[in-house]
Protein backbone atom coordinates (compact mmCIF):
# COMPACT_ATOMS: atom_id res chain seq x y z
CA UNK A 1 0.00 0.00 0.00
CA UNK A 2 2.99 2.20 0.68
CA UNK A 3 4.27 1.71 -2.76
CA UNK A 4 1.58 2.78 -3.93
CA UNK A 5 1.69 5.99 -2.47
CA UNK A 6 5.36 6.18 -3.89
CA UNK A 7 3.62 5.78 -7.08
CA UNK A 8 1.13 8.26 -7.25
CA UNK A 9 3.77 10.76 -6.77
CA UNK A 10 5.52 9.49 -9.70
CA UNK A 11 1.90 9.96 -11.72
CA UNK A 12 1.97 13.23 -9.77
CA UNK A 13 5.65 13.99 -11.59
CA UNK A 14 4.33 12.90 -15.15
CA UNK A 15 1.46 15.27 -14.62
CA UNK A 16 3.53 18.08 -13.84
CA UNK A 17 5.96 17.26 -17.14
CA UNK A 18 2.40 17.34 -19.20
CA UNK A 19 1.74 20.59 -18.02
CA UNK A 20 -1.79 19.22 -16.33
CA UNK A 21 -2.02 21.91 -12.77
CA UNK A 22 -5.27 20.62 -11.71
CA UNK A 23 -4.94 17.06 -11.95
CA UNK A 24 -1.29 17.19 -10.30
CA UNK A 25 -2.81 19.19 -7.52
CA UNK A 26 -6.00 16.95 -6.84
CA UNK A 27 -3.65 13.72 -6.83
CA UNK A 28 -1.43 15.46 -4.39
CA UNK A 29 -4.13 16.03 -1.98
CA UNK A 30 -5.27 12.49 -2.34
CA UNK A 31 -1.83 11.60 -1.85
CA UNK A 32 -2.41 13.76 1.74
CA UNK A 33 -5.59 12.32 2.87
CA UNK A 34 -4.18 8.59 2.31
CA UNK A 35 -0.59 9.17 3.89
CA UNK A 36 -2.95 10.63 6.98
CA UNK A 37 -5.24 7.65 6.66
CA UNK A 38 -1.99 5.32 6.54
CA UNK A 39 -0.67 6.70 9.60
CA UNK A 40 -3.94 6.28 11.55
CA UNK A 41 -4.06 2.79 10.40
CA UNK A 42 -0.56 2.10 11.81
CA UNK A 43 -1.00 3.67 15.15
CA UNK A 44 -4.27 1.57 15.51
CA UNK A 45 -2.45 -1.34 14.23
CA UNK A 46 0.44 -0.94 16.66
CA UNK A 47 -1.69 -0.02 19.19
CA UNK A 48 -4.20 -2.57 19.00
CA UNK A 49 -6.92 0.18 18.73
CA UNK A 50 -10.37 -1.65 16.71
CA UNK A 51 -12.27 2.00 15.46
CA UNK B 1 18.04 39.64 -10.07
CA UNK B 2 14.15 40.40 -9.89
CA UNK B 3 12.20 39.21 -6.96
CA UNK B 4 10.63 36.71 -9.08
CA UNK B 5 14.02 34.87 -10.06
CA UNK B 6 14.81 35.42 -6.64
CA UNK B 7 11.82 33.23 -5.57
CA UNK B 8 12.79 30.62 -8.61
CA UNK B 9 16.28 30.12 -7.56
CA UNK B 10 14.97 29.59 -3.46
CA UNK B 11 12.38 27.30 -4.79
CA UNK B 12 15.33 25.50 -6.35
CA UNK B 13 17.77 25.24 -3.59
CA UNK B 14 14.83 24.09 -1.31
CA UNK B 15 14.31 21.51 -3.77
CA UNK B 16 18.14 20.42 -3.91
CA UNK B 17 18.05 20.37 0.12
CA UNK B 18 15.03 17.80 0.47
CA UNK B 19 17.08 16.16 -1.90
CA UNK B 20 20.00 16.07 -0.45
CA UNK B 21 17.85 14.94 3.33
CA UNK B 22 16.24 11.84 1.27
CA UNK B 23 19.95 10.66 -0.36
CA UNK B 24 21.36 10.91 3.53
CA UNK B 25 18.02 8.95 4.00
CA UNK B 26 19.14 6.57 1.68
CA UNK B 27 23.21 6.50 2.40
CA UNK B 28 22.48 5.68 5.93
CA UNK B 29 20.03 3.03 4.60
CA UNK B 30 22.77 1.52 2.74
CA UNK B 31 25.65 2.16 4.89
CA UNK B 32 24.35 1.43 8.33
CA UNK B 33 22.29 -1.81 6.98
CA UNK B 34 19.03 0.26 8.10
CA UNK B 35 16.09 -1.25 6.99
CA UNK B 36 13.51 1.76 7.16
CA UNK B 37 9.99 0.67 8.55
CA UNK B 38 6.67 2.05 7.06
CA UNK B 39 6.79 5.34 9.59
CA UNK B 40 10.22 6.25 8.15
CA UNK B 41 8.48 5.86 4.52
CA UNK B 42 5.78 7.70 5.35
CA UNK B 43 8.31 10.86 6.42
CA UNK B 44 10.25 10.28 3.05
CA UNK B 45 6.71 10.43 1.23
CA UNK B 46 6.05 13.91 2.67
CA UNK B 47 9.19 15.25 2.09
CA UNK B 48 8.65 14.23 -1.81
CA UNK B 49 5.24 15.84 -1.31
CA UNK B 50 6.84 19.28 -0.55
CA UNK B 51 9.54 18.76 -3.35
CA UNK B 52 6.53 18.38 -5.72
CA UNK B 53 4.88 21.17 -4.69
CA UNK B 54 7.67 23.19 -4.79
CA UNK B 55 8.32 21.52 -8.42
CA UNK B 56 4.48 22.93 -9.69
CA UNK B 57 5.41 26.02 -8.23
CA UNK B 58 8.89 25.89 -11.19
CA UNK B 59 6.31 24.05 -13.80
CA UNK B 60 3.18 26.26 -13.51
CA UNK B 61 4.47 29.32 -12.35
CA UNK B 62 4.74 30.43 -8.53
CA UNK B 63 1.05 30.54 -6.56
CA UNK B 64 0.29 30.60 -3.44
CA UNK B 65 -1.74 27.64 -3.58
CA UNK B 66 0.96 25.55 -4.24
CA UNK B 67 2.92 26.84 -1.16
CA UNK B 68 0.23 26.09 1.06
CA UNK B 69 0.26 22.58 -0.66
CA UNK B 70 3.84 22.20 0.25
CA UNK B 71 2.85 23.60 4.37
CA UNK B 72 0.28 20.26 4.45
CA UNK B 73 2.47 18.30 2.85
CA UNK B 74 5.50 19.46 5.78
CA UNK B 75 2.73 18.73 8.15
CA UNK B 76 1.62 15.42 7.38
CA UNK B 77 5.20 14.33 7.46
CA UNK B 78 5.46 16.12 10.67
CA UNK B 79 2.65 14.28 12.52
CA UNK B 80 4.24 10.54 11.41
CA UNK B 81 7.57 12.33 12.81
CA UNK B 82 5.72 13.23 15.85
CA UNK B 83 4.10 10.36 16.06
CA UNK B 84 7.15 8.45 15.75
CA UNK B 85 9.01 10.48 18.59
CA UNK B 86 5.93 9.57 20.72
CA UNK B 87 6.40 5.92 20.17
CA UNK B 88 10.19 6.25 21.56
CA UNK B 89 10.05 8.87 24.20
CA UNK B 90 9.81 6.60 27.07
CA UNK B 91 12.97 5.50 28.89
CA UNK B 92 12.35 1.93 28.44
CA UNK B 93 11.58 2.25 24.72
CA UNK B 94 14.47 1.36 23.20
CA UNK B 95 15.20 3.97 20.10
CA UNK B 96 15.03 3.18 16.48
CA UNK B 97 18.19 3.35 14.44
CA UNK B 98 21.87 4.74 15.18
CA UNK B 99 21.56 8.61 16.15
CA UNK B 100 23.24 11.09 13.83
CA UNK B 101 24.64 14.11 15.54
CA UNK B 102 23.08 13.13 18.51
CA UNK B 103 19.52 13.04 17.31
CA UNK B 104 17.78 9.73 15.65
CA UNK B 105 16.40 10.16 11.90
CA UNK B 106 13.36 11.07 13.00
CA UNK B 107 13.71 13.58 15.55
CA UNK B 108 16.06 15.29 12.05
CA UNK B 109 12.88 14.84 10.40
CA UNK B 110 10.94 16.29 12.43
CA UNK B 111 13.46 19.57 12.47
CA UNK B 112 13.20 19.41 8.29
CA UNK B 113 9.63 19.56 8.30
CA UNK B 114 9.61 22.63 10.42
CA UNK B 115 12.51 24.79 8.86
CA UNK B 116 10.36 23.31 5.52
CA UNK B 117 7.22 25.24 6.99
CA UNK B 118 9.22 27.95 8.10
CA UNK B 119 10.97 28.70 4.68
CA UNK B 120 7.75 28.30 2.87
CA UNK B 121 6.28 31.03 5.18
CA UNK B 122 9.14 32.76 4.15
CA UNK B 123 8.66 32.44 0.50
CA UNK B 124 5.05 33.26 0.74
CA UNK B 125 6.17 36.45 1.99
CA UNK B 126 8.24 37.50 -0.67
CA UNK B 127 5.72 36.33 -3.27
CA UNK B 128 3.22 38.89 -1.79
CA UNK B 129 5.84 41.89 -2.42
CA UNK B 130 6.95 41.23 -5.61
CA UNK B 131 5.41 43.66 -7.53
CA UNK B 132 4.39 40.96 -11.05
CA UNK B 133 2.96 38.20 -11.36
CA UNK B 134 4.79 35.17 -14.10
CA UNK B 135 3.62 35.80 -17.37
CA UNK B 136 6.12 33.35 -18.64
CA UNK B 137 7.70 30.25 -16.93
CA UNK B 138 11.15 29.49 -17.47
CA UNK B 139 11.48 25.60 -17.41
CA UNK B 140 15.72 25.59 -17.93
CA UNK B 141 18.34 23.32 -16.76
CA UNK B 142 18.46 24.02 -13.23
CA UNK B 143 14.71 23.36 -13.19
CA UNK B 144 14.95 20.57 -15.03
CA UNK B 145 17.76 18.87 -13.20
CA UNK B 146 15.63 19.54 -9.77
CA UNK B 147 12.79 17.66 -11.67
CA UNK B 148 14.99 14.68 -12.55
CA UNK B 149 16.23 14.47 -9.16
CA UNK B 150 12.81 14.59 -7.47
CA UNK B 151 11.70 11.54 -10.38
CA UNK B 152 14.90 9.36 -9.70
CA UNK B 153 14.65 9.87 -5.74
CA UNK B 154 10.61 9.16 -5.91
CA UNK B 155 11.41 6.08 -8.19
CA UNK B 156 13.98 4.95 -5.95
CA UNK B 157 11.84 5.01 -3.31
CA UNK B 158 8.65 3.21 -4.85
CA UNK B 159 11.68 0.11 -6.03
CA UNK B 160 12.62 0.02 -2.40
CA UNK B 161 9.50 -0.14 -0.74
CA UNK B 162 8.38 -2.65 -2.77
CA UNK B 163 11.16 -4.82 -2.34
CA UNK B 164 11.36 -4.68 1.56
CA UNK B 165 7.28 -4.69 1.88
CA UNK B 166 6.16 -5.60 -1.09
CA UNK B 167 2.15 -4.49 -1.04
CA UNK B 168 1.64 -4.13 2.45
CA UNK B 169 2.63 -1.63 5.14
Amino acid sequence: MLAGLFVIYLVVLALILQKKKNQAFLLVVINLVLSVLMLIAHSTDTLNIRL
Amino acid sequence: MTMLAAQRLLNILFIYVLCGVLLGGFIYQFVMLEEPCPLCLLQRLGMIGVATSLLMNLRFGIRVQYYALAILSALSGRLVSLRQISLHVCPEFPTFGEPVLGLDLYVWAFIVFACSIFACAILIILYGYSKQHETHVTWGTREKTAFWLVAAITTANTINTLVDLGLGY
